[in-house]
């Protein structure tokens, strides 16, 4: 292959990135209990028409789940390149830093104390999702300390929100706990339509200050020396870094729980695909997190039809293999 | 050498017990040893609490768990913790001379402590109307109220009788049962539930698969829109009401089919499963009479 | 340019520098020499304000270096920093193009013209435009080097800084880089600051050589020939070595005096006095040869009584943080009475260890020889009573010795 096919090549690839998620959300709106053949799906989103049931099934149910696993998948996937980098840790993931660990206690409490109200779950889970990376950030003195300190901060900051949350479990009474497990597991089926819109905004502005931050995210990927050798206000660029990625985080905790695996995966998978550098990474992981998330979603909710199997087991059966798969044929680097 | 130590043990046991012990077989195959009429019973099963009150053999028993609430004296018993995790020195405290126990509940290794430490373990495992009834039956044997639990068996089958001839007639309507609405999960077949929703003349409307309580969403509800929707969660759920209410496109919203039945009625294999069997049949055929 | 005023530094406990006090000229290339940990690197890292001295104070042309920005400070200063390793697969040129960073105009990438340029001029200056596409985790550690030098020279500054940048490249892109560095003095004026484990390269390019102790002091600071002379090596670097002219360049050249002759000393029994460490080398050495070696009298817990315990010498010993008692004394002696030769090794005399020149003495009347280690007057702390006892050693045959070197040649004639 000469150079000039392997640039056609490079941007057939990328145009199909651009594109994937119309493509995932046409596939997402045609799987689920109810068959709908393709011809069908298109006469109801192009001209409205058929019976009842199914126009409620594609409009108010397969499109805003869609859309939420779209955003899910998009926010972790940003936050998991941005810990990736900050960190120099290819283990990182929008999880590590106690963030799992603080969202969880946060709602676990919120259900616990027998809130049930749609609201204040994901808004406890948001508020315990910024308070552990806070919590790791100020223990840390992570404005001067090594991203190992970070890390193993991170570490004890989530351990003790779990041990926390285990006692919480550990008293609640019964319901409380089997409510609150479900909810751990990650689940695209419980947040409320109304939130998606607000979801997306909170998304595309976390992406586009990310996106700005392009340049110091390659720079820190250098490791904290050089990059302030090279100019960059190290503490400063972090704090911004954190608090962006942990926004994005906490608002997919709060909309879907846990969902395992994307955040991880997607952004290896985008790096061993177009390379490190942060200006296309960043978008690129957006499109491919997102689209990877509505499929698996889509193949979640059509396997065992009509029952629903947890996203996370499917996130990890089609991520993980594919991801070896690259590492072997890219020799192994990261 | 560590197996025969574990034998030697088993035979000193089974020599060494009282005279008036008899053997029984319980509901997992184990040959268990009982005293003749127990008199202080530890009860690790709420279904079986409730059995023993009402075989009239409340004062047999020393403790219960924290989660027998029925009948309500039961809550003033001293407690031995949950059911899946009770604590192994409560138990011992009581000085039983009965531990009752479930297979799908306890774990074997409690069992497996007990019976090393000399106390008779009886382990029930009802999973359906019939072998609930088997179980009340083997509980008053073990507890020397034959009599009594027979007489229990008895009417509770003349009322299943009384349910299941006036339902014949009727074509079985597509029933859901939701155990829990966030997430919506709901028995399959091969549950307990679905044995009740048989009886009272309902047609279960969830497929075997690989999970026996699974998840649905809310386009599975759609797609399916059984007949009647039972709602029978715990506390600590949104309303039947506030979570049906958005989705007028299910005929059993449009009929005001959603029918909440108390949970421990169709949870429990115990002896209030007839409640169950009759608030069911009477929402599902409303026609038909039920007389207490 | 650059004027440090009374520089301490110390990190946690551990003191670094103390009243440090030298400038840097603009236009020059200063090389840092020293021994391993004197702090060389942590030097640039509180020049250029990376770190924050404790007192005293560094000026970048009167500007106190705490009020320069980080981002004005990366286009005054280009660090090339010792190679680490990489883990995420930029390629060279987006490795390169980084040190563009602190002239940056648009916040999503370095497409200005003058980046362009200043990208691919580095490239070409450091010989890696072939390599321009590939990845940097597929580089050998020479050509990594060169990439973090071409990344400097990208940031286009007037002073760079650079840490050992040399030692992982081979001989001829070492030299291509010399010269570069050479012809960016030259030519751009530019300044430059470099650590440096290459004497004689640094000798060869420097305007002047700053020596610092191992203990972060300046040796001495000024022009190669000032500064590289054998004494200040063998000082600092406790080397023997001898400092030629370049028959080429004029500039001194650095002959190290390595012995490669190897000692046997197989079957010689030697007893050794020393104490505080400084037998540590010499029992080594000994152990090596092969010689029996005995020791003593020393105490518990010092640190060539570890050393001669480690490597199974009879020792006599003492309790810790005592005088020597009778019985130790004793039996040293016996030590001594059974051996062939003494050595005494170069070390403080004080009352605790006046007793061991007495050994000595009661030694060579028996006929033992007696080796001394270079011995120096003032390191005598007992008004003269050691000095008097070593001059009575000497007169009585106790033959003085230079260095370790010279003893164990001296040694081997004996056996031979």
């Amino acid at each position: 292959m000469n150079k000039q096919q392997k640039t056609n090549l490079r941007k057939l690839g990328q145009l199909f990135l651009l594109l994937s998620p119309l493509l995932a959300i046409s596939i997402s709106l045609s799987a689920g209990s109810l068959e709908l053949s393709w011809n069908k799906l298109f006469t109801i989103l192009l001209h409205g028409s058929g019976k009842e049931i199914e126009e409620v099934i594609i409009w108010q149910i397969r499109l805003p789940r869609a859309l939420l696993a779209g955003l899910v998948g998009a926010a972790l996937s940003l936050s998991g390149v941005t810990f990736q980098a900050v960190l120099r840790n290819p283990l990182a993931d929008p999880y590590l830093l106690g963030v799992s660990g603080g969202a969880a206690l946060g709602a676990v409490a919120a259900l616990t104390w027998g809130f049930q109200s749609p609201i204040i779950i994901p808004l406890a889970a948001f508020v315990g999702a910024l308070t552990a990376l806070l919590l790791v950030y100020l223990v840390a003195q992570a404005h001067t300390c090594s991203s190992h300190t970070l890390i193993l901060s991170g570490v004890m900051v989530g351990s003790l929100a779990a041990a926390l949350l285990l006692f919480l479990l550990w008293q609640a009474p019964a319901d409380a706990t089997r409510q609150a497990i479900f909810w751990l597991a990650g689940n695209l089926s419980l947040a409320d339509p109304d939130w998606l819109s607000w979801g997306w905004l909170w998304v595309a502005i976390g992406f586009l200050l990310l996106w700005s931050q392009s340049l110091n995210l390659d720079l820190l990927t250098q490791g904290e020396e050089t990059a302030a050798d090279l100019g960059l206000h190290v503490g400063r660029t972090r704090l911004i870094l954190f608090a962006l990625a942990g926004a994005l985080t906490a608002c997919a905790v709060a909309l879907a729980g846990l969902v395992g695996f994307v955040g991880l995966v997607i952004p290896h998978i985008c790096r061993l695909l177009w390379g490190p550098g942060h200006r296309l990474l960043l978008p690129f992981s957006a499109l491919l997190g997102s689209s990877f998330l509505i499929i698996a979603d889509a193949i979640a909710r059509s396997l065992y039809a009509p029952a629903e199997i947890p996203v996370g087991v499917v996130t990890a059966v089609l991520g993980a293999p594919f991801f070896l798969y690259l590492l072997r044929r890219k020799g192994g680097n990261l | 050498m560590h197996k025969n130590f574990v034998l030697g043990i088993i035979f000193i046991l089974l020599f060494s017990a009282p005279v008036a012990a008899t053997d029984f077989t319980d509901a997992v195959n184990r040959q268990v040893s009982i005293p003749h009429s127990p008199h202080r019973v530890v009860s690790l099963v709420p279904s079986v609490t409730e059995i023993l009150y009402k075989l009239g053999r409340e004062q047999r028993i020393v403790a219960v768990t924290d989660f027998c609430t029925y009948p309500e004296a039961a809550l003033q018993l001293p407690k031995v913790g949950g059911y899946a995790d009770p604590s192994l020195e409560s138990i011992l405290l009581q000085q039983p001379d009965l531990v009752i126990a479930a297979a799908d509940m306890n774990r074997p290794a409690l069992v497996r402590r007990l019976e090393l430490m000399e106390i008779p373990v009886y382990v029930v495992h009802p999973q359906t109307v019939a072998e609930t009834l088997t179980t009340i039956k083997n509980i008053g044997q073990i507890t020397g109220a034959e009599k009594q639990s027979q007489h229990l068996v008895n009417s509770i089958e003349k009322r299943i009788q009384r349910v299941q001839r006036q339902i014949a007639k009727f074509k079985p309507p597509t029933t859901l049962e939701c155990v829990m609405l966030q997430p919506l999960t709901v028995a399959g077949p091969d549950t307990f539930i679905a044995d009740i929703i048989d009886i009272a003349g309902g047609q279960n409307v969830v497929p075997k698969g690989p999970s026996r309580y699974p998840t649905w969403n809310t386009e599975a509800l759609l797609t399916v829109n059984p007949e009647f929707i039972i709602v029978s969660t715990y506390p600590g759920q949104p309303t039947p009401k506030h979570y049906f209410d958005h989705w007028p496109q299910l005929q059993a919203v449009r009929n005001q089919q959603i029918i909440e039945i108390n949970a421990d009625w169709i949870h429990r294999p115990g002896p209030r499963m007839i409640l169950g069997i009759e608030a069911l049949a009477k929402a599902l055929h409303p026609s038909i009479i039920i007389n207490e | 340019m650059i004027q440090i005023n009374n520089l301490s530094f110390s990190f946690a406990t551990t003191e670094i520098f103390n009243d440090l006090n030298f400038s840097v000229t603009r236009g020059e290339i200063l090389s840092i020499v020293g021994p391993n940990g004197c702090g060389k690197s942590t030097l640039l890292r509180l020049l250029r304000g990376s770190l924050k001295a404790q007192s005293g104070e560094i000026l970048w042309e009167k500007i106190p270096v705490g009020q320069i920005s980080s981002r004005e400070m990366a286009r005054k200063v280009a660090v090339v920093p010792q190679s680490s390793t990489i883990q995420f697969p930029y390629k060279v040129r987006e490795l390169v193009a980084m040190g563009r960073y602190p002239h940056r105009k648009n916040l999503l990438s370095f497409q200005d013209k003058t980046d362009l340029r200043e990208i691919e001029q580095a490239l070409v200056m450091t010989d890696l435009l072939p390599l321009a596409e590939r990845l940097i985790t597929q580089l050998s550690g020479g050509e990594l080097q060169r990439v973090l030098v071409a990344r400097a020279l990208a940031q286009n500054s007037s002073v760079l800084f650079l840490d050992e940048a040399t030692s992982h490249l081979d001989i001829d892109h070492r030299f291509e880089l010399t010269e570069l560095l050479v012809r960016l003095n030259q030519e751009e004026q530019k300044t430059i600051i470099q650590i440096s484990h290459d004497l004689d390269l640094a000798a060869a390019i420097s305007q002047r050589i700053l020596l610092l102790t191992e203990h972060g002091k300046i040796a001495d600071i000024g022009s190669a020939k000032k500064v590289m002379t054998a004494a200040n090596l063998q000082r600092i670097f406790r080397v023997d070595v001898k400092v030629e002219s370049n028959p080429f360049t004029g500039t001194p050249q650095i002959v190290p005096l390595i012995n490669t002759s190897t000692h046997q000393l197989t079957g010689l029994n030697i007893h050794l006095i020393c104490g505080g460490g400084s037998g540590t080398t010499l029992m080594r050495r000994l152990h090596l040869a092969k010689a029996s070696v005995t020791v003593g009298p020393l105490n518990r817990g010092d640190s060539d009584e570890a050393v001669a315990t480690a490597l199974n010498m009879p020792v006599a010993q003492e309790i810790p943080f005592s005088p020597f008692s009778k019985s130790t004394l004793r039996a040293a002696e016996q030590l001594v009475e059974q051996t062939d030769i003494l050595v005494i090794t170069t070390q403080w005399w004080g009352a605790g260890n006046l007793a061991c020149l007495d050994l000595a003495v009661t030694a060579i009347k028996r006929g033992i020889p007696v080796y001394l280690l270079a011995q120096h007057q003032k390191q005598d702390y007992t008004d003269g009573k050691a000095w008097g006892k070593i001059q009575q050693l000497q007169q009585q045959g106790g033959k003085s010795i230079r260095n370790e070197e010279h003893l164990l040649d001296e040694l081997s004639h004996q056996t031979t």
